[in-house]
């Protein structure tokens, strides 16, 4: 079957594809506009894989994916503010830190306990965490973990993990989302929410 | 006007009945406003189908009973269930229409009903004609596996590209909706290259072993799909509501609610204790919407802890692990237990606030770690506590068996023929049929009554097997409570009492003909 090109462009095309929301269309359509751009995006794009290649590294402090090590989250002094949040992965660390709302450091486990699919402790990055703990001063680990088995097993662990170090530990509300209306509730959530009610 | 249309899947030749062959395929939740003729409905409902009011507690007269181990304790049911249960609740769902697609031995099926409870469907036809493949589309509708408990590629017709379809249209007091499920082509085939030809029947999609330990998510909800060999993605019913795409079958359950007799469920009192968990679990499901949950995020649980354990032996798992996943599995555990304690009184009481009828009474009870210690008043926490030390203490002993020694998923519902005070494994098979449709027949009542409306009952070959005084009991109290029937048998004339009400249809080979 012709494809109208040569191997190099179908080749960009695979691999454009196989990044995550992307496809084969709309990595053709990409590759397209890329070659129509040439000069203004694709030279630079070209440029900016390159450079992130090179540098990329994880921050050996909090797990943080960023090209300085330790991560400019942790090299940050206002963000040492004796606070740290604890997440699953990269992923949910960017997320709260793109709301702004969190400004102590981060620190990423790697994942959740799951025996189901061989990952325990040690492969998490839990000694680690409490390392930092007793070496950063910290006062508080908000654990903001997802609400799943895993993820509630995990937080469960690793507060008992943290227990010698007498460290505040808290854990994010589940419940009744802002702007949610009760009505629309699953009965889970709305067990939460009612174990969690606060009083005002 | 009654008008059906099937196309028999093995030579793919249309075969009309009263009507006219539709296109080939249908699609999920294909039925629309605009299909279903005359738009008799109105507009589309807004509100939510209401549940019953909230349990009321009340001072008990019955009394149940929990035994474990050789200690007894009772709890006593409120009365409260059986004064409501004379209270008619609403007339339940009926099937306006229901369209199949390569589901078992149909290519297609399109039924068109006429969607009042009053008025009963009969599918009558000799063995293997597809009268009980008609029922299992419609039990597609709620969460589970269906009635025949059925992998998820199983009722992809032979010879089809792989996918199957279950769509139908229900009018309820609160208006019509459209439900819809099945599984994709494309998905379906994506299964079966990564399994290969032989990995067809791999171990984790026989969750239906009654292994004590194994622990069964499949009529939980919570562990519907199945994972495939190779990228570990899972195959997953899709499921929609008036055109939208619901989460999973779960959210079928507002909408509808199911009750099926079936000669499957002859065994329920012979078998092993995980066919009536099973049996239990569901109706359960059905008065406790966040029961399936609990119990699947507790199983998970415990086959996480049984896992550790197998894996790194007593000594070697980390004990701060064990300790989070029995933490997970006491939180889970009560829930399950509390809820199947409730479900069970209530049961009970309406059972005893039931008619004299042609079908004996149960004496219900059940067995259980956790139960039991629920229903002796026990708090939660302190049942969770006691159930945490529990798990610990026989951590060394559960990696030995490979199983977990104590839990929900070792309880089991006791069941007594209550005239003869006998147990009911021990009762004649003709005393158990009867002790089962009488159970089945208070598990409508039960739910119809916390839900508000009546359930669809699904009855499979079941008039054959009673005499004419039951038969004529049973049509009587199906016709108090309300609900639409779908019943199948062999044989027309059992259905005699029902000339008049019922829609008859004759099957045949995968063909359906309205019969008068």
């Amino acid at each position: 079957m012709s494809t109208g090109h040569a191997p190099d462009i179908d080749r960009l095309i695979q691999l454009l594809g196989k990044l995550p929301g992307l496809g084969p269309r709309s990595a053709r359509r990409a590759v397209l506009h890329l070659i129509k751009k040439r000069d203004p995006l694709l030279v630079p794009l070209a440029e900016a894989l390159a450079t992130v290649r090179d540098r990329v590294r994880t921050c050996s402090v909090c797990g943080n994916a960023d090209t300085v090590d330790p991560c400019s989250l942790c090299a940050d002094p206002r963000r040492a503010t004796g606070t740290l949040c604890v997440v699953e992965d990269v992923a949910d660390l960017w997320a709260l830190d793109r709301s702004d709302l969190f400004t102590g450091r981060y620190h990423v486990l790697g994942g959740t306990l799951s025996a189901l699919d061989g990952i325990g402790p040690d492969d998490l990055s839990i000694a680690p965490l409490v390392d930092r703990v007793r070496r950063e001063a910290i006062e508080e680990v908000i654990l903001a973990l997802n609400a799943t088995v895993d993820g509630q097993t995990t937080a469960h662990y690793v507060t008992e993990r943290l227990a010698s170090t007498g460290v505040r530990v808290t854990a994010l509300a589940h419940g009744l989302p802002v702007g949610g209306e009760l009505d629309y509730l699953d009965d889970g959530t709305l067990a939460a929410a009612l174990q969690a009610r606060k009083s005002l | 006007m009654t008008r059906v249309t099937s196309q028999r899947g093995d030579t793919g030749s249309g075969q009309t009945g009263a009507g006219q062959a539709r296109s080939g395929q249908a699609g999920l939740g294909q039925i629309g406003p605009d299909q279903s003729g005359p738009d008799q409905f109105g507009p589309a409902p807004t509100a939510k189908p209401a549940r019953a009011a909230a349990p009321v507690a009340a001072a008990g007269t019955t009394e149940m009973t929990a035994t474990t181990g050789g200690t007894e304790m009772t709890g006593t049911a409120g009365t409260a269930a059986a004064s409501r249960s004379s209270m008619a609740a609403l007339p339940g769902p009926a099937v306006a229409r229901l369209r199949l697609s390569d589901f078992r031995c149909y290519a297609t099926l399109d039924l068109d009903l006429v969607a009042d409870p009053a008025r009963p469907v009969v599918l009558t036809g000799p063995n293997g004609a597809g009268k009980t493949n008609v029922l299992e589309a419609l039990s597609f509708l709620s969460p589970g596996r269906g009635l025949r408990r059925a992998r998820l590629v199983e009722p992809a017709r032979h010879g089809g590209a792989g996918g199957w379809s279950v769509a139908a249209r229900l009018v309820a007091a609160d208006g019509p909706v459209d439900l819809g499920t099945g599984i994709d082509t494309a998905a379906a085939a994506a299964q079966a290259r990564a399994k290969g030809p032989a990995g067809a029947l791999d171990a984790d999609a026989d969750a239906d072993a009654d292994t004590d330990g194994g622990g069964d998510g499949g009529d939980g909800g919570a562990d519907e799909g199945e994972r495939s060999g190779a990228d570990g993605s899972r195959l997953r019913r899709r499921c929609r509501i008036d055109g939208t795409e619901a989460s999973g079958p779960a959210a079928f359950d507002e909408r509808l609610c199911l009750v099926w007799l079936t000669p499957a469920m002859d065994g329920l009192f012979t078998d092993a204790a995980g066919v009536r968990r099973r049996f239990l679990d569901r109706l359960v499901g059905q008065v406790a919407p966040g029961h399936a949950r609990a119990l699947g995020a507790y199983e998970t649980a415990q086959r996480e802890r049984q896992t550790l354990l197998a894996e790194r032996g007593y000594l070697g798992a980390d004990p701060g692990w064990l300790r989070a996943l029995e933490g997970r599995m006491a939180e889970h555990g009560v829930a399950v237990a509390a809820a199947r304690l409730d479900a069970v009184r209530r049961l009970a009481a309406t059972v005893e606030a039931g008619p004299e009828t042609a079908f004996p009474k149960a004496r219900l009870a059940l067995a259980g770690t956790i139960e039991a210690a629920l229903a002796a008043g026990a708090e939660p926490a302190a049942a969770a506590d006691a159930f945490r030390a529990r798990l610990k203490a026989a951590r060394a002993e559960d990696a030995r068996t490979g199983r977990t020694g104590c839990g929900p998923q070792r309880s089991d519902l006791l069941v007594d023929h209550a005239p003869k005070a006998m147990p009911a494994r021990l009762c004649s098979t003709g005393e158990q049929k009867a002790l089962l449709v009488g159970l089945v027949l208070a598990q409508a009542r039960l739910t119809a009554e916390r839900r508000g409306q009546a359930p669809l009952v699904l009855l499979d070959e079941i008039a054959a097997h009673l005499d004419g005084a039951r038969r004529a009991a049973l049509f009587d109290a199906l016709r108090r409570l309300g609900g639409q029937v779908w019943a199948t048998g062999t044989d027309r004339a059992l259905f005699a009492a029902l000339d008049g009400t019922a829609q008859f249809f004759e099957v045949a080979e995968g063909h359906i003909l309205a019969a008068g």
